[in-house]
């Protein structure tokens, strides 16, 4: 998964957010790449859908449309799935879902929570099965385990925006600049090995406290 | 990269005209009846979902449609061509405009860029990339850009995404950021036809060399207009086969003051992605990454020098005493010398320190010892 789709969605959050549209839920399609198990998310778009009784029509039109001009740019890249922003996975997700798959046979799902608690990226992802449950087919979404990946550019793109406040204050030399990148990658390391090493240390002692 | 870009925003200009005058005689009043319904259903929803009141810096993310179309009505920049003086970026539009650039390779890749303005300020909250990539040479079809730039605002204010679009940005993969004569005619005609309208040059191969974005953001001077003071713009390495075009050209335009905002969700996302990042920071070497363009920059340099060089004799020759320009040229390749001689030893100089990070074992820390005593 790229950060551009992330971000993508995190001021897609601000524009919930913000903008009077009136529209509770929004949703967005996701593209990127497959090879055989593998997919690669890279970018997002919007979708636009319709309220039909207090059920959510995805407005197919609006699809193609979006699926043709990203076709035009970025040729390689494919319609994999969704994304909406929330808590958890609910039972609305699976109505939408299952209209996604109209789309692509084996949509994914990704739900985003603008207002996360812990400091991990608040990002899930899921995937769909059928299964019989109480002698009915549904559908149900189970978790699937992701990872980040980034590309030079981007990630100095990133640390630019994440830090930038850090950096604003006087004028530092050329060479210093350079290196706050490292810095603050080592600095990262170091509080890492210090949970690790916590960890490691509290378990020792409480290891000699059960034998004793 | 140019000249057939006026076509497009003109035609495109005259169309967004004819749609937004046609839209304006649907009757208001079911518009009207709508509004206040989605705002009841907004409001219950931001009851139930408890959102918290946004903070200040989320504010420049708000679109007010009147006022915007009252600023630009105003047209104070006729009255001074110096008119805006800064830009802020959206973290969103900075990293789309960065992957984008950076995915056309040594291509040049180009793509518009949505906003607003405030006072002195151009405001960029968003950007999309144009099916068109080429050299100054080589260009797409035109027809297929101009249909996808109508037909991707008019998608995106189906959404909510209300901003028009306000500049153009293109990639100049390893030469930097000012703009070519071709750029310039281009920006002036968009300022002439297309007001408000910023130029983004973005670098993404220097991007990674220096380790921060490469970008900048310029607006031309209307024809005949002379800055009242030369202002000394940062230097920058410019490759031997581009400084004439530069040079002829430079005076024409200048650079706003760039800045980036991001709202509080994004600075939080960011930073948890920023939580996975620093692996890779620890993990990569810009000089392996980047050895093409170093060594570019090393040709180059050495071809400067010789010019220098050779310069220097012939002044000699001539006169001592015009002492008029000294030594420019061996001046601006000393910059230059200087520029890419810190960019190898950042490189270095991270080498040294993932050394002595990871390699530096107990024994050797002995021996050292040992060898102090």
């Amino acid at each position: 998964m790229s950060t551009s789709a992330m971000t993508t969605s995190s001021s897609e959050v601000m524009d919930v957010d913000d903008v009077p549209t009136g529209k509770s839920v929004m949703a967005k399609g996701v593209t990127g790449t497959q090879v055989g198990r593998k997919l690669e998310i890279k970018n997002s778009f919007e979708l636009v859908y319709n309220m039909i009784e207090d059920e959510i029509i995805i407005n197919r039109d609006y699809y193609n449309m979006k699926e043709e001009q990203f076709k035009q740019v970025f040729c390689d890249l494919d319609f994999l799935g969704w994304y909406t922003t929330g808590d958890t996975a609910t039972e609305s997700d699976i109505k939408i879902h299952k209209q996604i798959c109209e789309i692509n046979e084996s949509p994914i799902f990704l739900k985003l929570n603008p207002h996360p608690i812990h400091s991990n990226l608040p990002v899930c992802v899921y995937e769909s099965i059928i299964d019989i449950v109480s002698g009915e087919a549904t559908m149900l979404f189970i978790e699937l385990p992701y990872t980040i990946i980034t590309e030079e550019a981007e990630r100095m793109g990133v640390d630019h925006v994440a830090r930038m406040a850090n950096n604003d204050s006087g004028e530092s030399s050329l060479v210093a600049e350079h290196l706050t990148a490292q810095y603050n990658a080592i600095k990262m390391l170091h509080v890492r090995v210090k949970i690790l090493l916590d960890y490691l240390e509290r378990s020792r002692s409480w290891d000699t406290a059960c034998q004793s | 990269m140019g000249d057939f870009f006026f076509v497009l925003v003109v035609c495109f200009h005259r169309r967004m005209a004819a749609s937004s005058s046609s839209s304006s005689n649907v009757p208001s009043s079911s518009k009207m009846s709508e509004d206040s319904q989605s705002q009841i259903a907004q409001k219950t929803w931001i009851m139930e979902n408890n959102i918290e009141t946004l903070s200040a810096t989320d504010e420049i993310f708000k679109y007010d449609r009147k006022r915007q179309q009252d600023m630009i009505a105003a047209k104070p920049w006729e009255k001074d061509p110096h008119f805006f003086k800064d830009i802020k970026i959206s973290a969103l539009a900075l990293l789309k405009m960065v992957m984008h650039a950076r995915s056309g390779g040594t291509l040049e890749v180009m793509g518009l860029l949505l906003g607003k303005i405030d006072a002195n300020s151009m405001i960029v909250m968003d950007a999309f990339a144009l099916p068109v990539e080429g050299t100054e040479t080589r260009v797409n079809a035109q027809a297929q850009a101009y249909e996808y730039m109508t037909a991707y605002i008019e998608a995106a204010k189906e959404v909510g995404r209300l901003e028009n679009a306000i500049g153009w940005y293109h990639s100049h993969p390893g030469y930097g950021c000012w703009l070519s004569g071709i750029d310039v005619s281009t920006q002036m005609l968009n300022q002439n036809f297309q007001e408000p309208f910023v130029a983004i040059v973005i670098d993404p191969v220097r991007t990674i060399s220096a380790g921060k974005v490469c970008l900048g953001a310029f607006r031309t001077y209307p024809k005949g207009y002379k800055p009242a003071n030369e202002e000394p713009s940062e230097y920058q390495t410019i490759p031997l086969n581009k400084i004439e075009d530069f040079g002829v050209h430079c005076k024409q335009y200048y650079s706003l003051d760039v800045s980036y905002f991001k709202s509080s969700l994004d600075r939080r996302l960011l930073d948890s992605l920023w939580n996975k990042y620093w692996v890779n920071t620890l993990s990569s070497s810009s000089l392996l990454t980047n050895a093409d363009y170093l060594t570019g920059q090393m040709c180059d340099l050495s071809d400067k020098l010789e010019q220098a060089e050779s310069a220097l004799v012939r002044n000699f020759l001539i006169s001592e005493s015009q002492e008029r320009r000294p030594e420019t040229k061996l001046m601006k390749a000393t910059k230059d010398c200087c520029k890419t001689t810190i960019e190898c030893i950042h490189g270095l100089m991270a080498q040294m320190i993932k050394q002595q990070l990871f390699n530096h074992n107990m024994k050797q820390v002995d021996s050292e010892e040992m060898a102090m005593a």
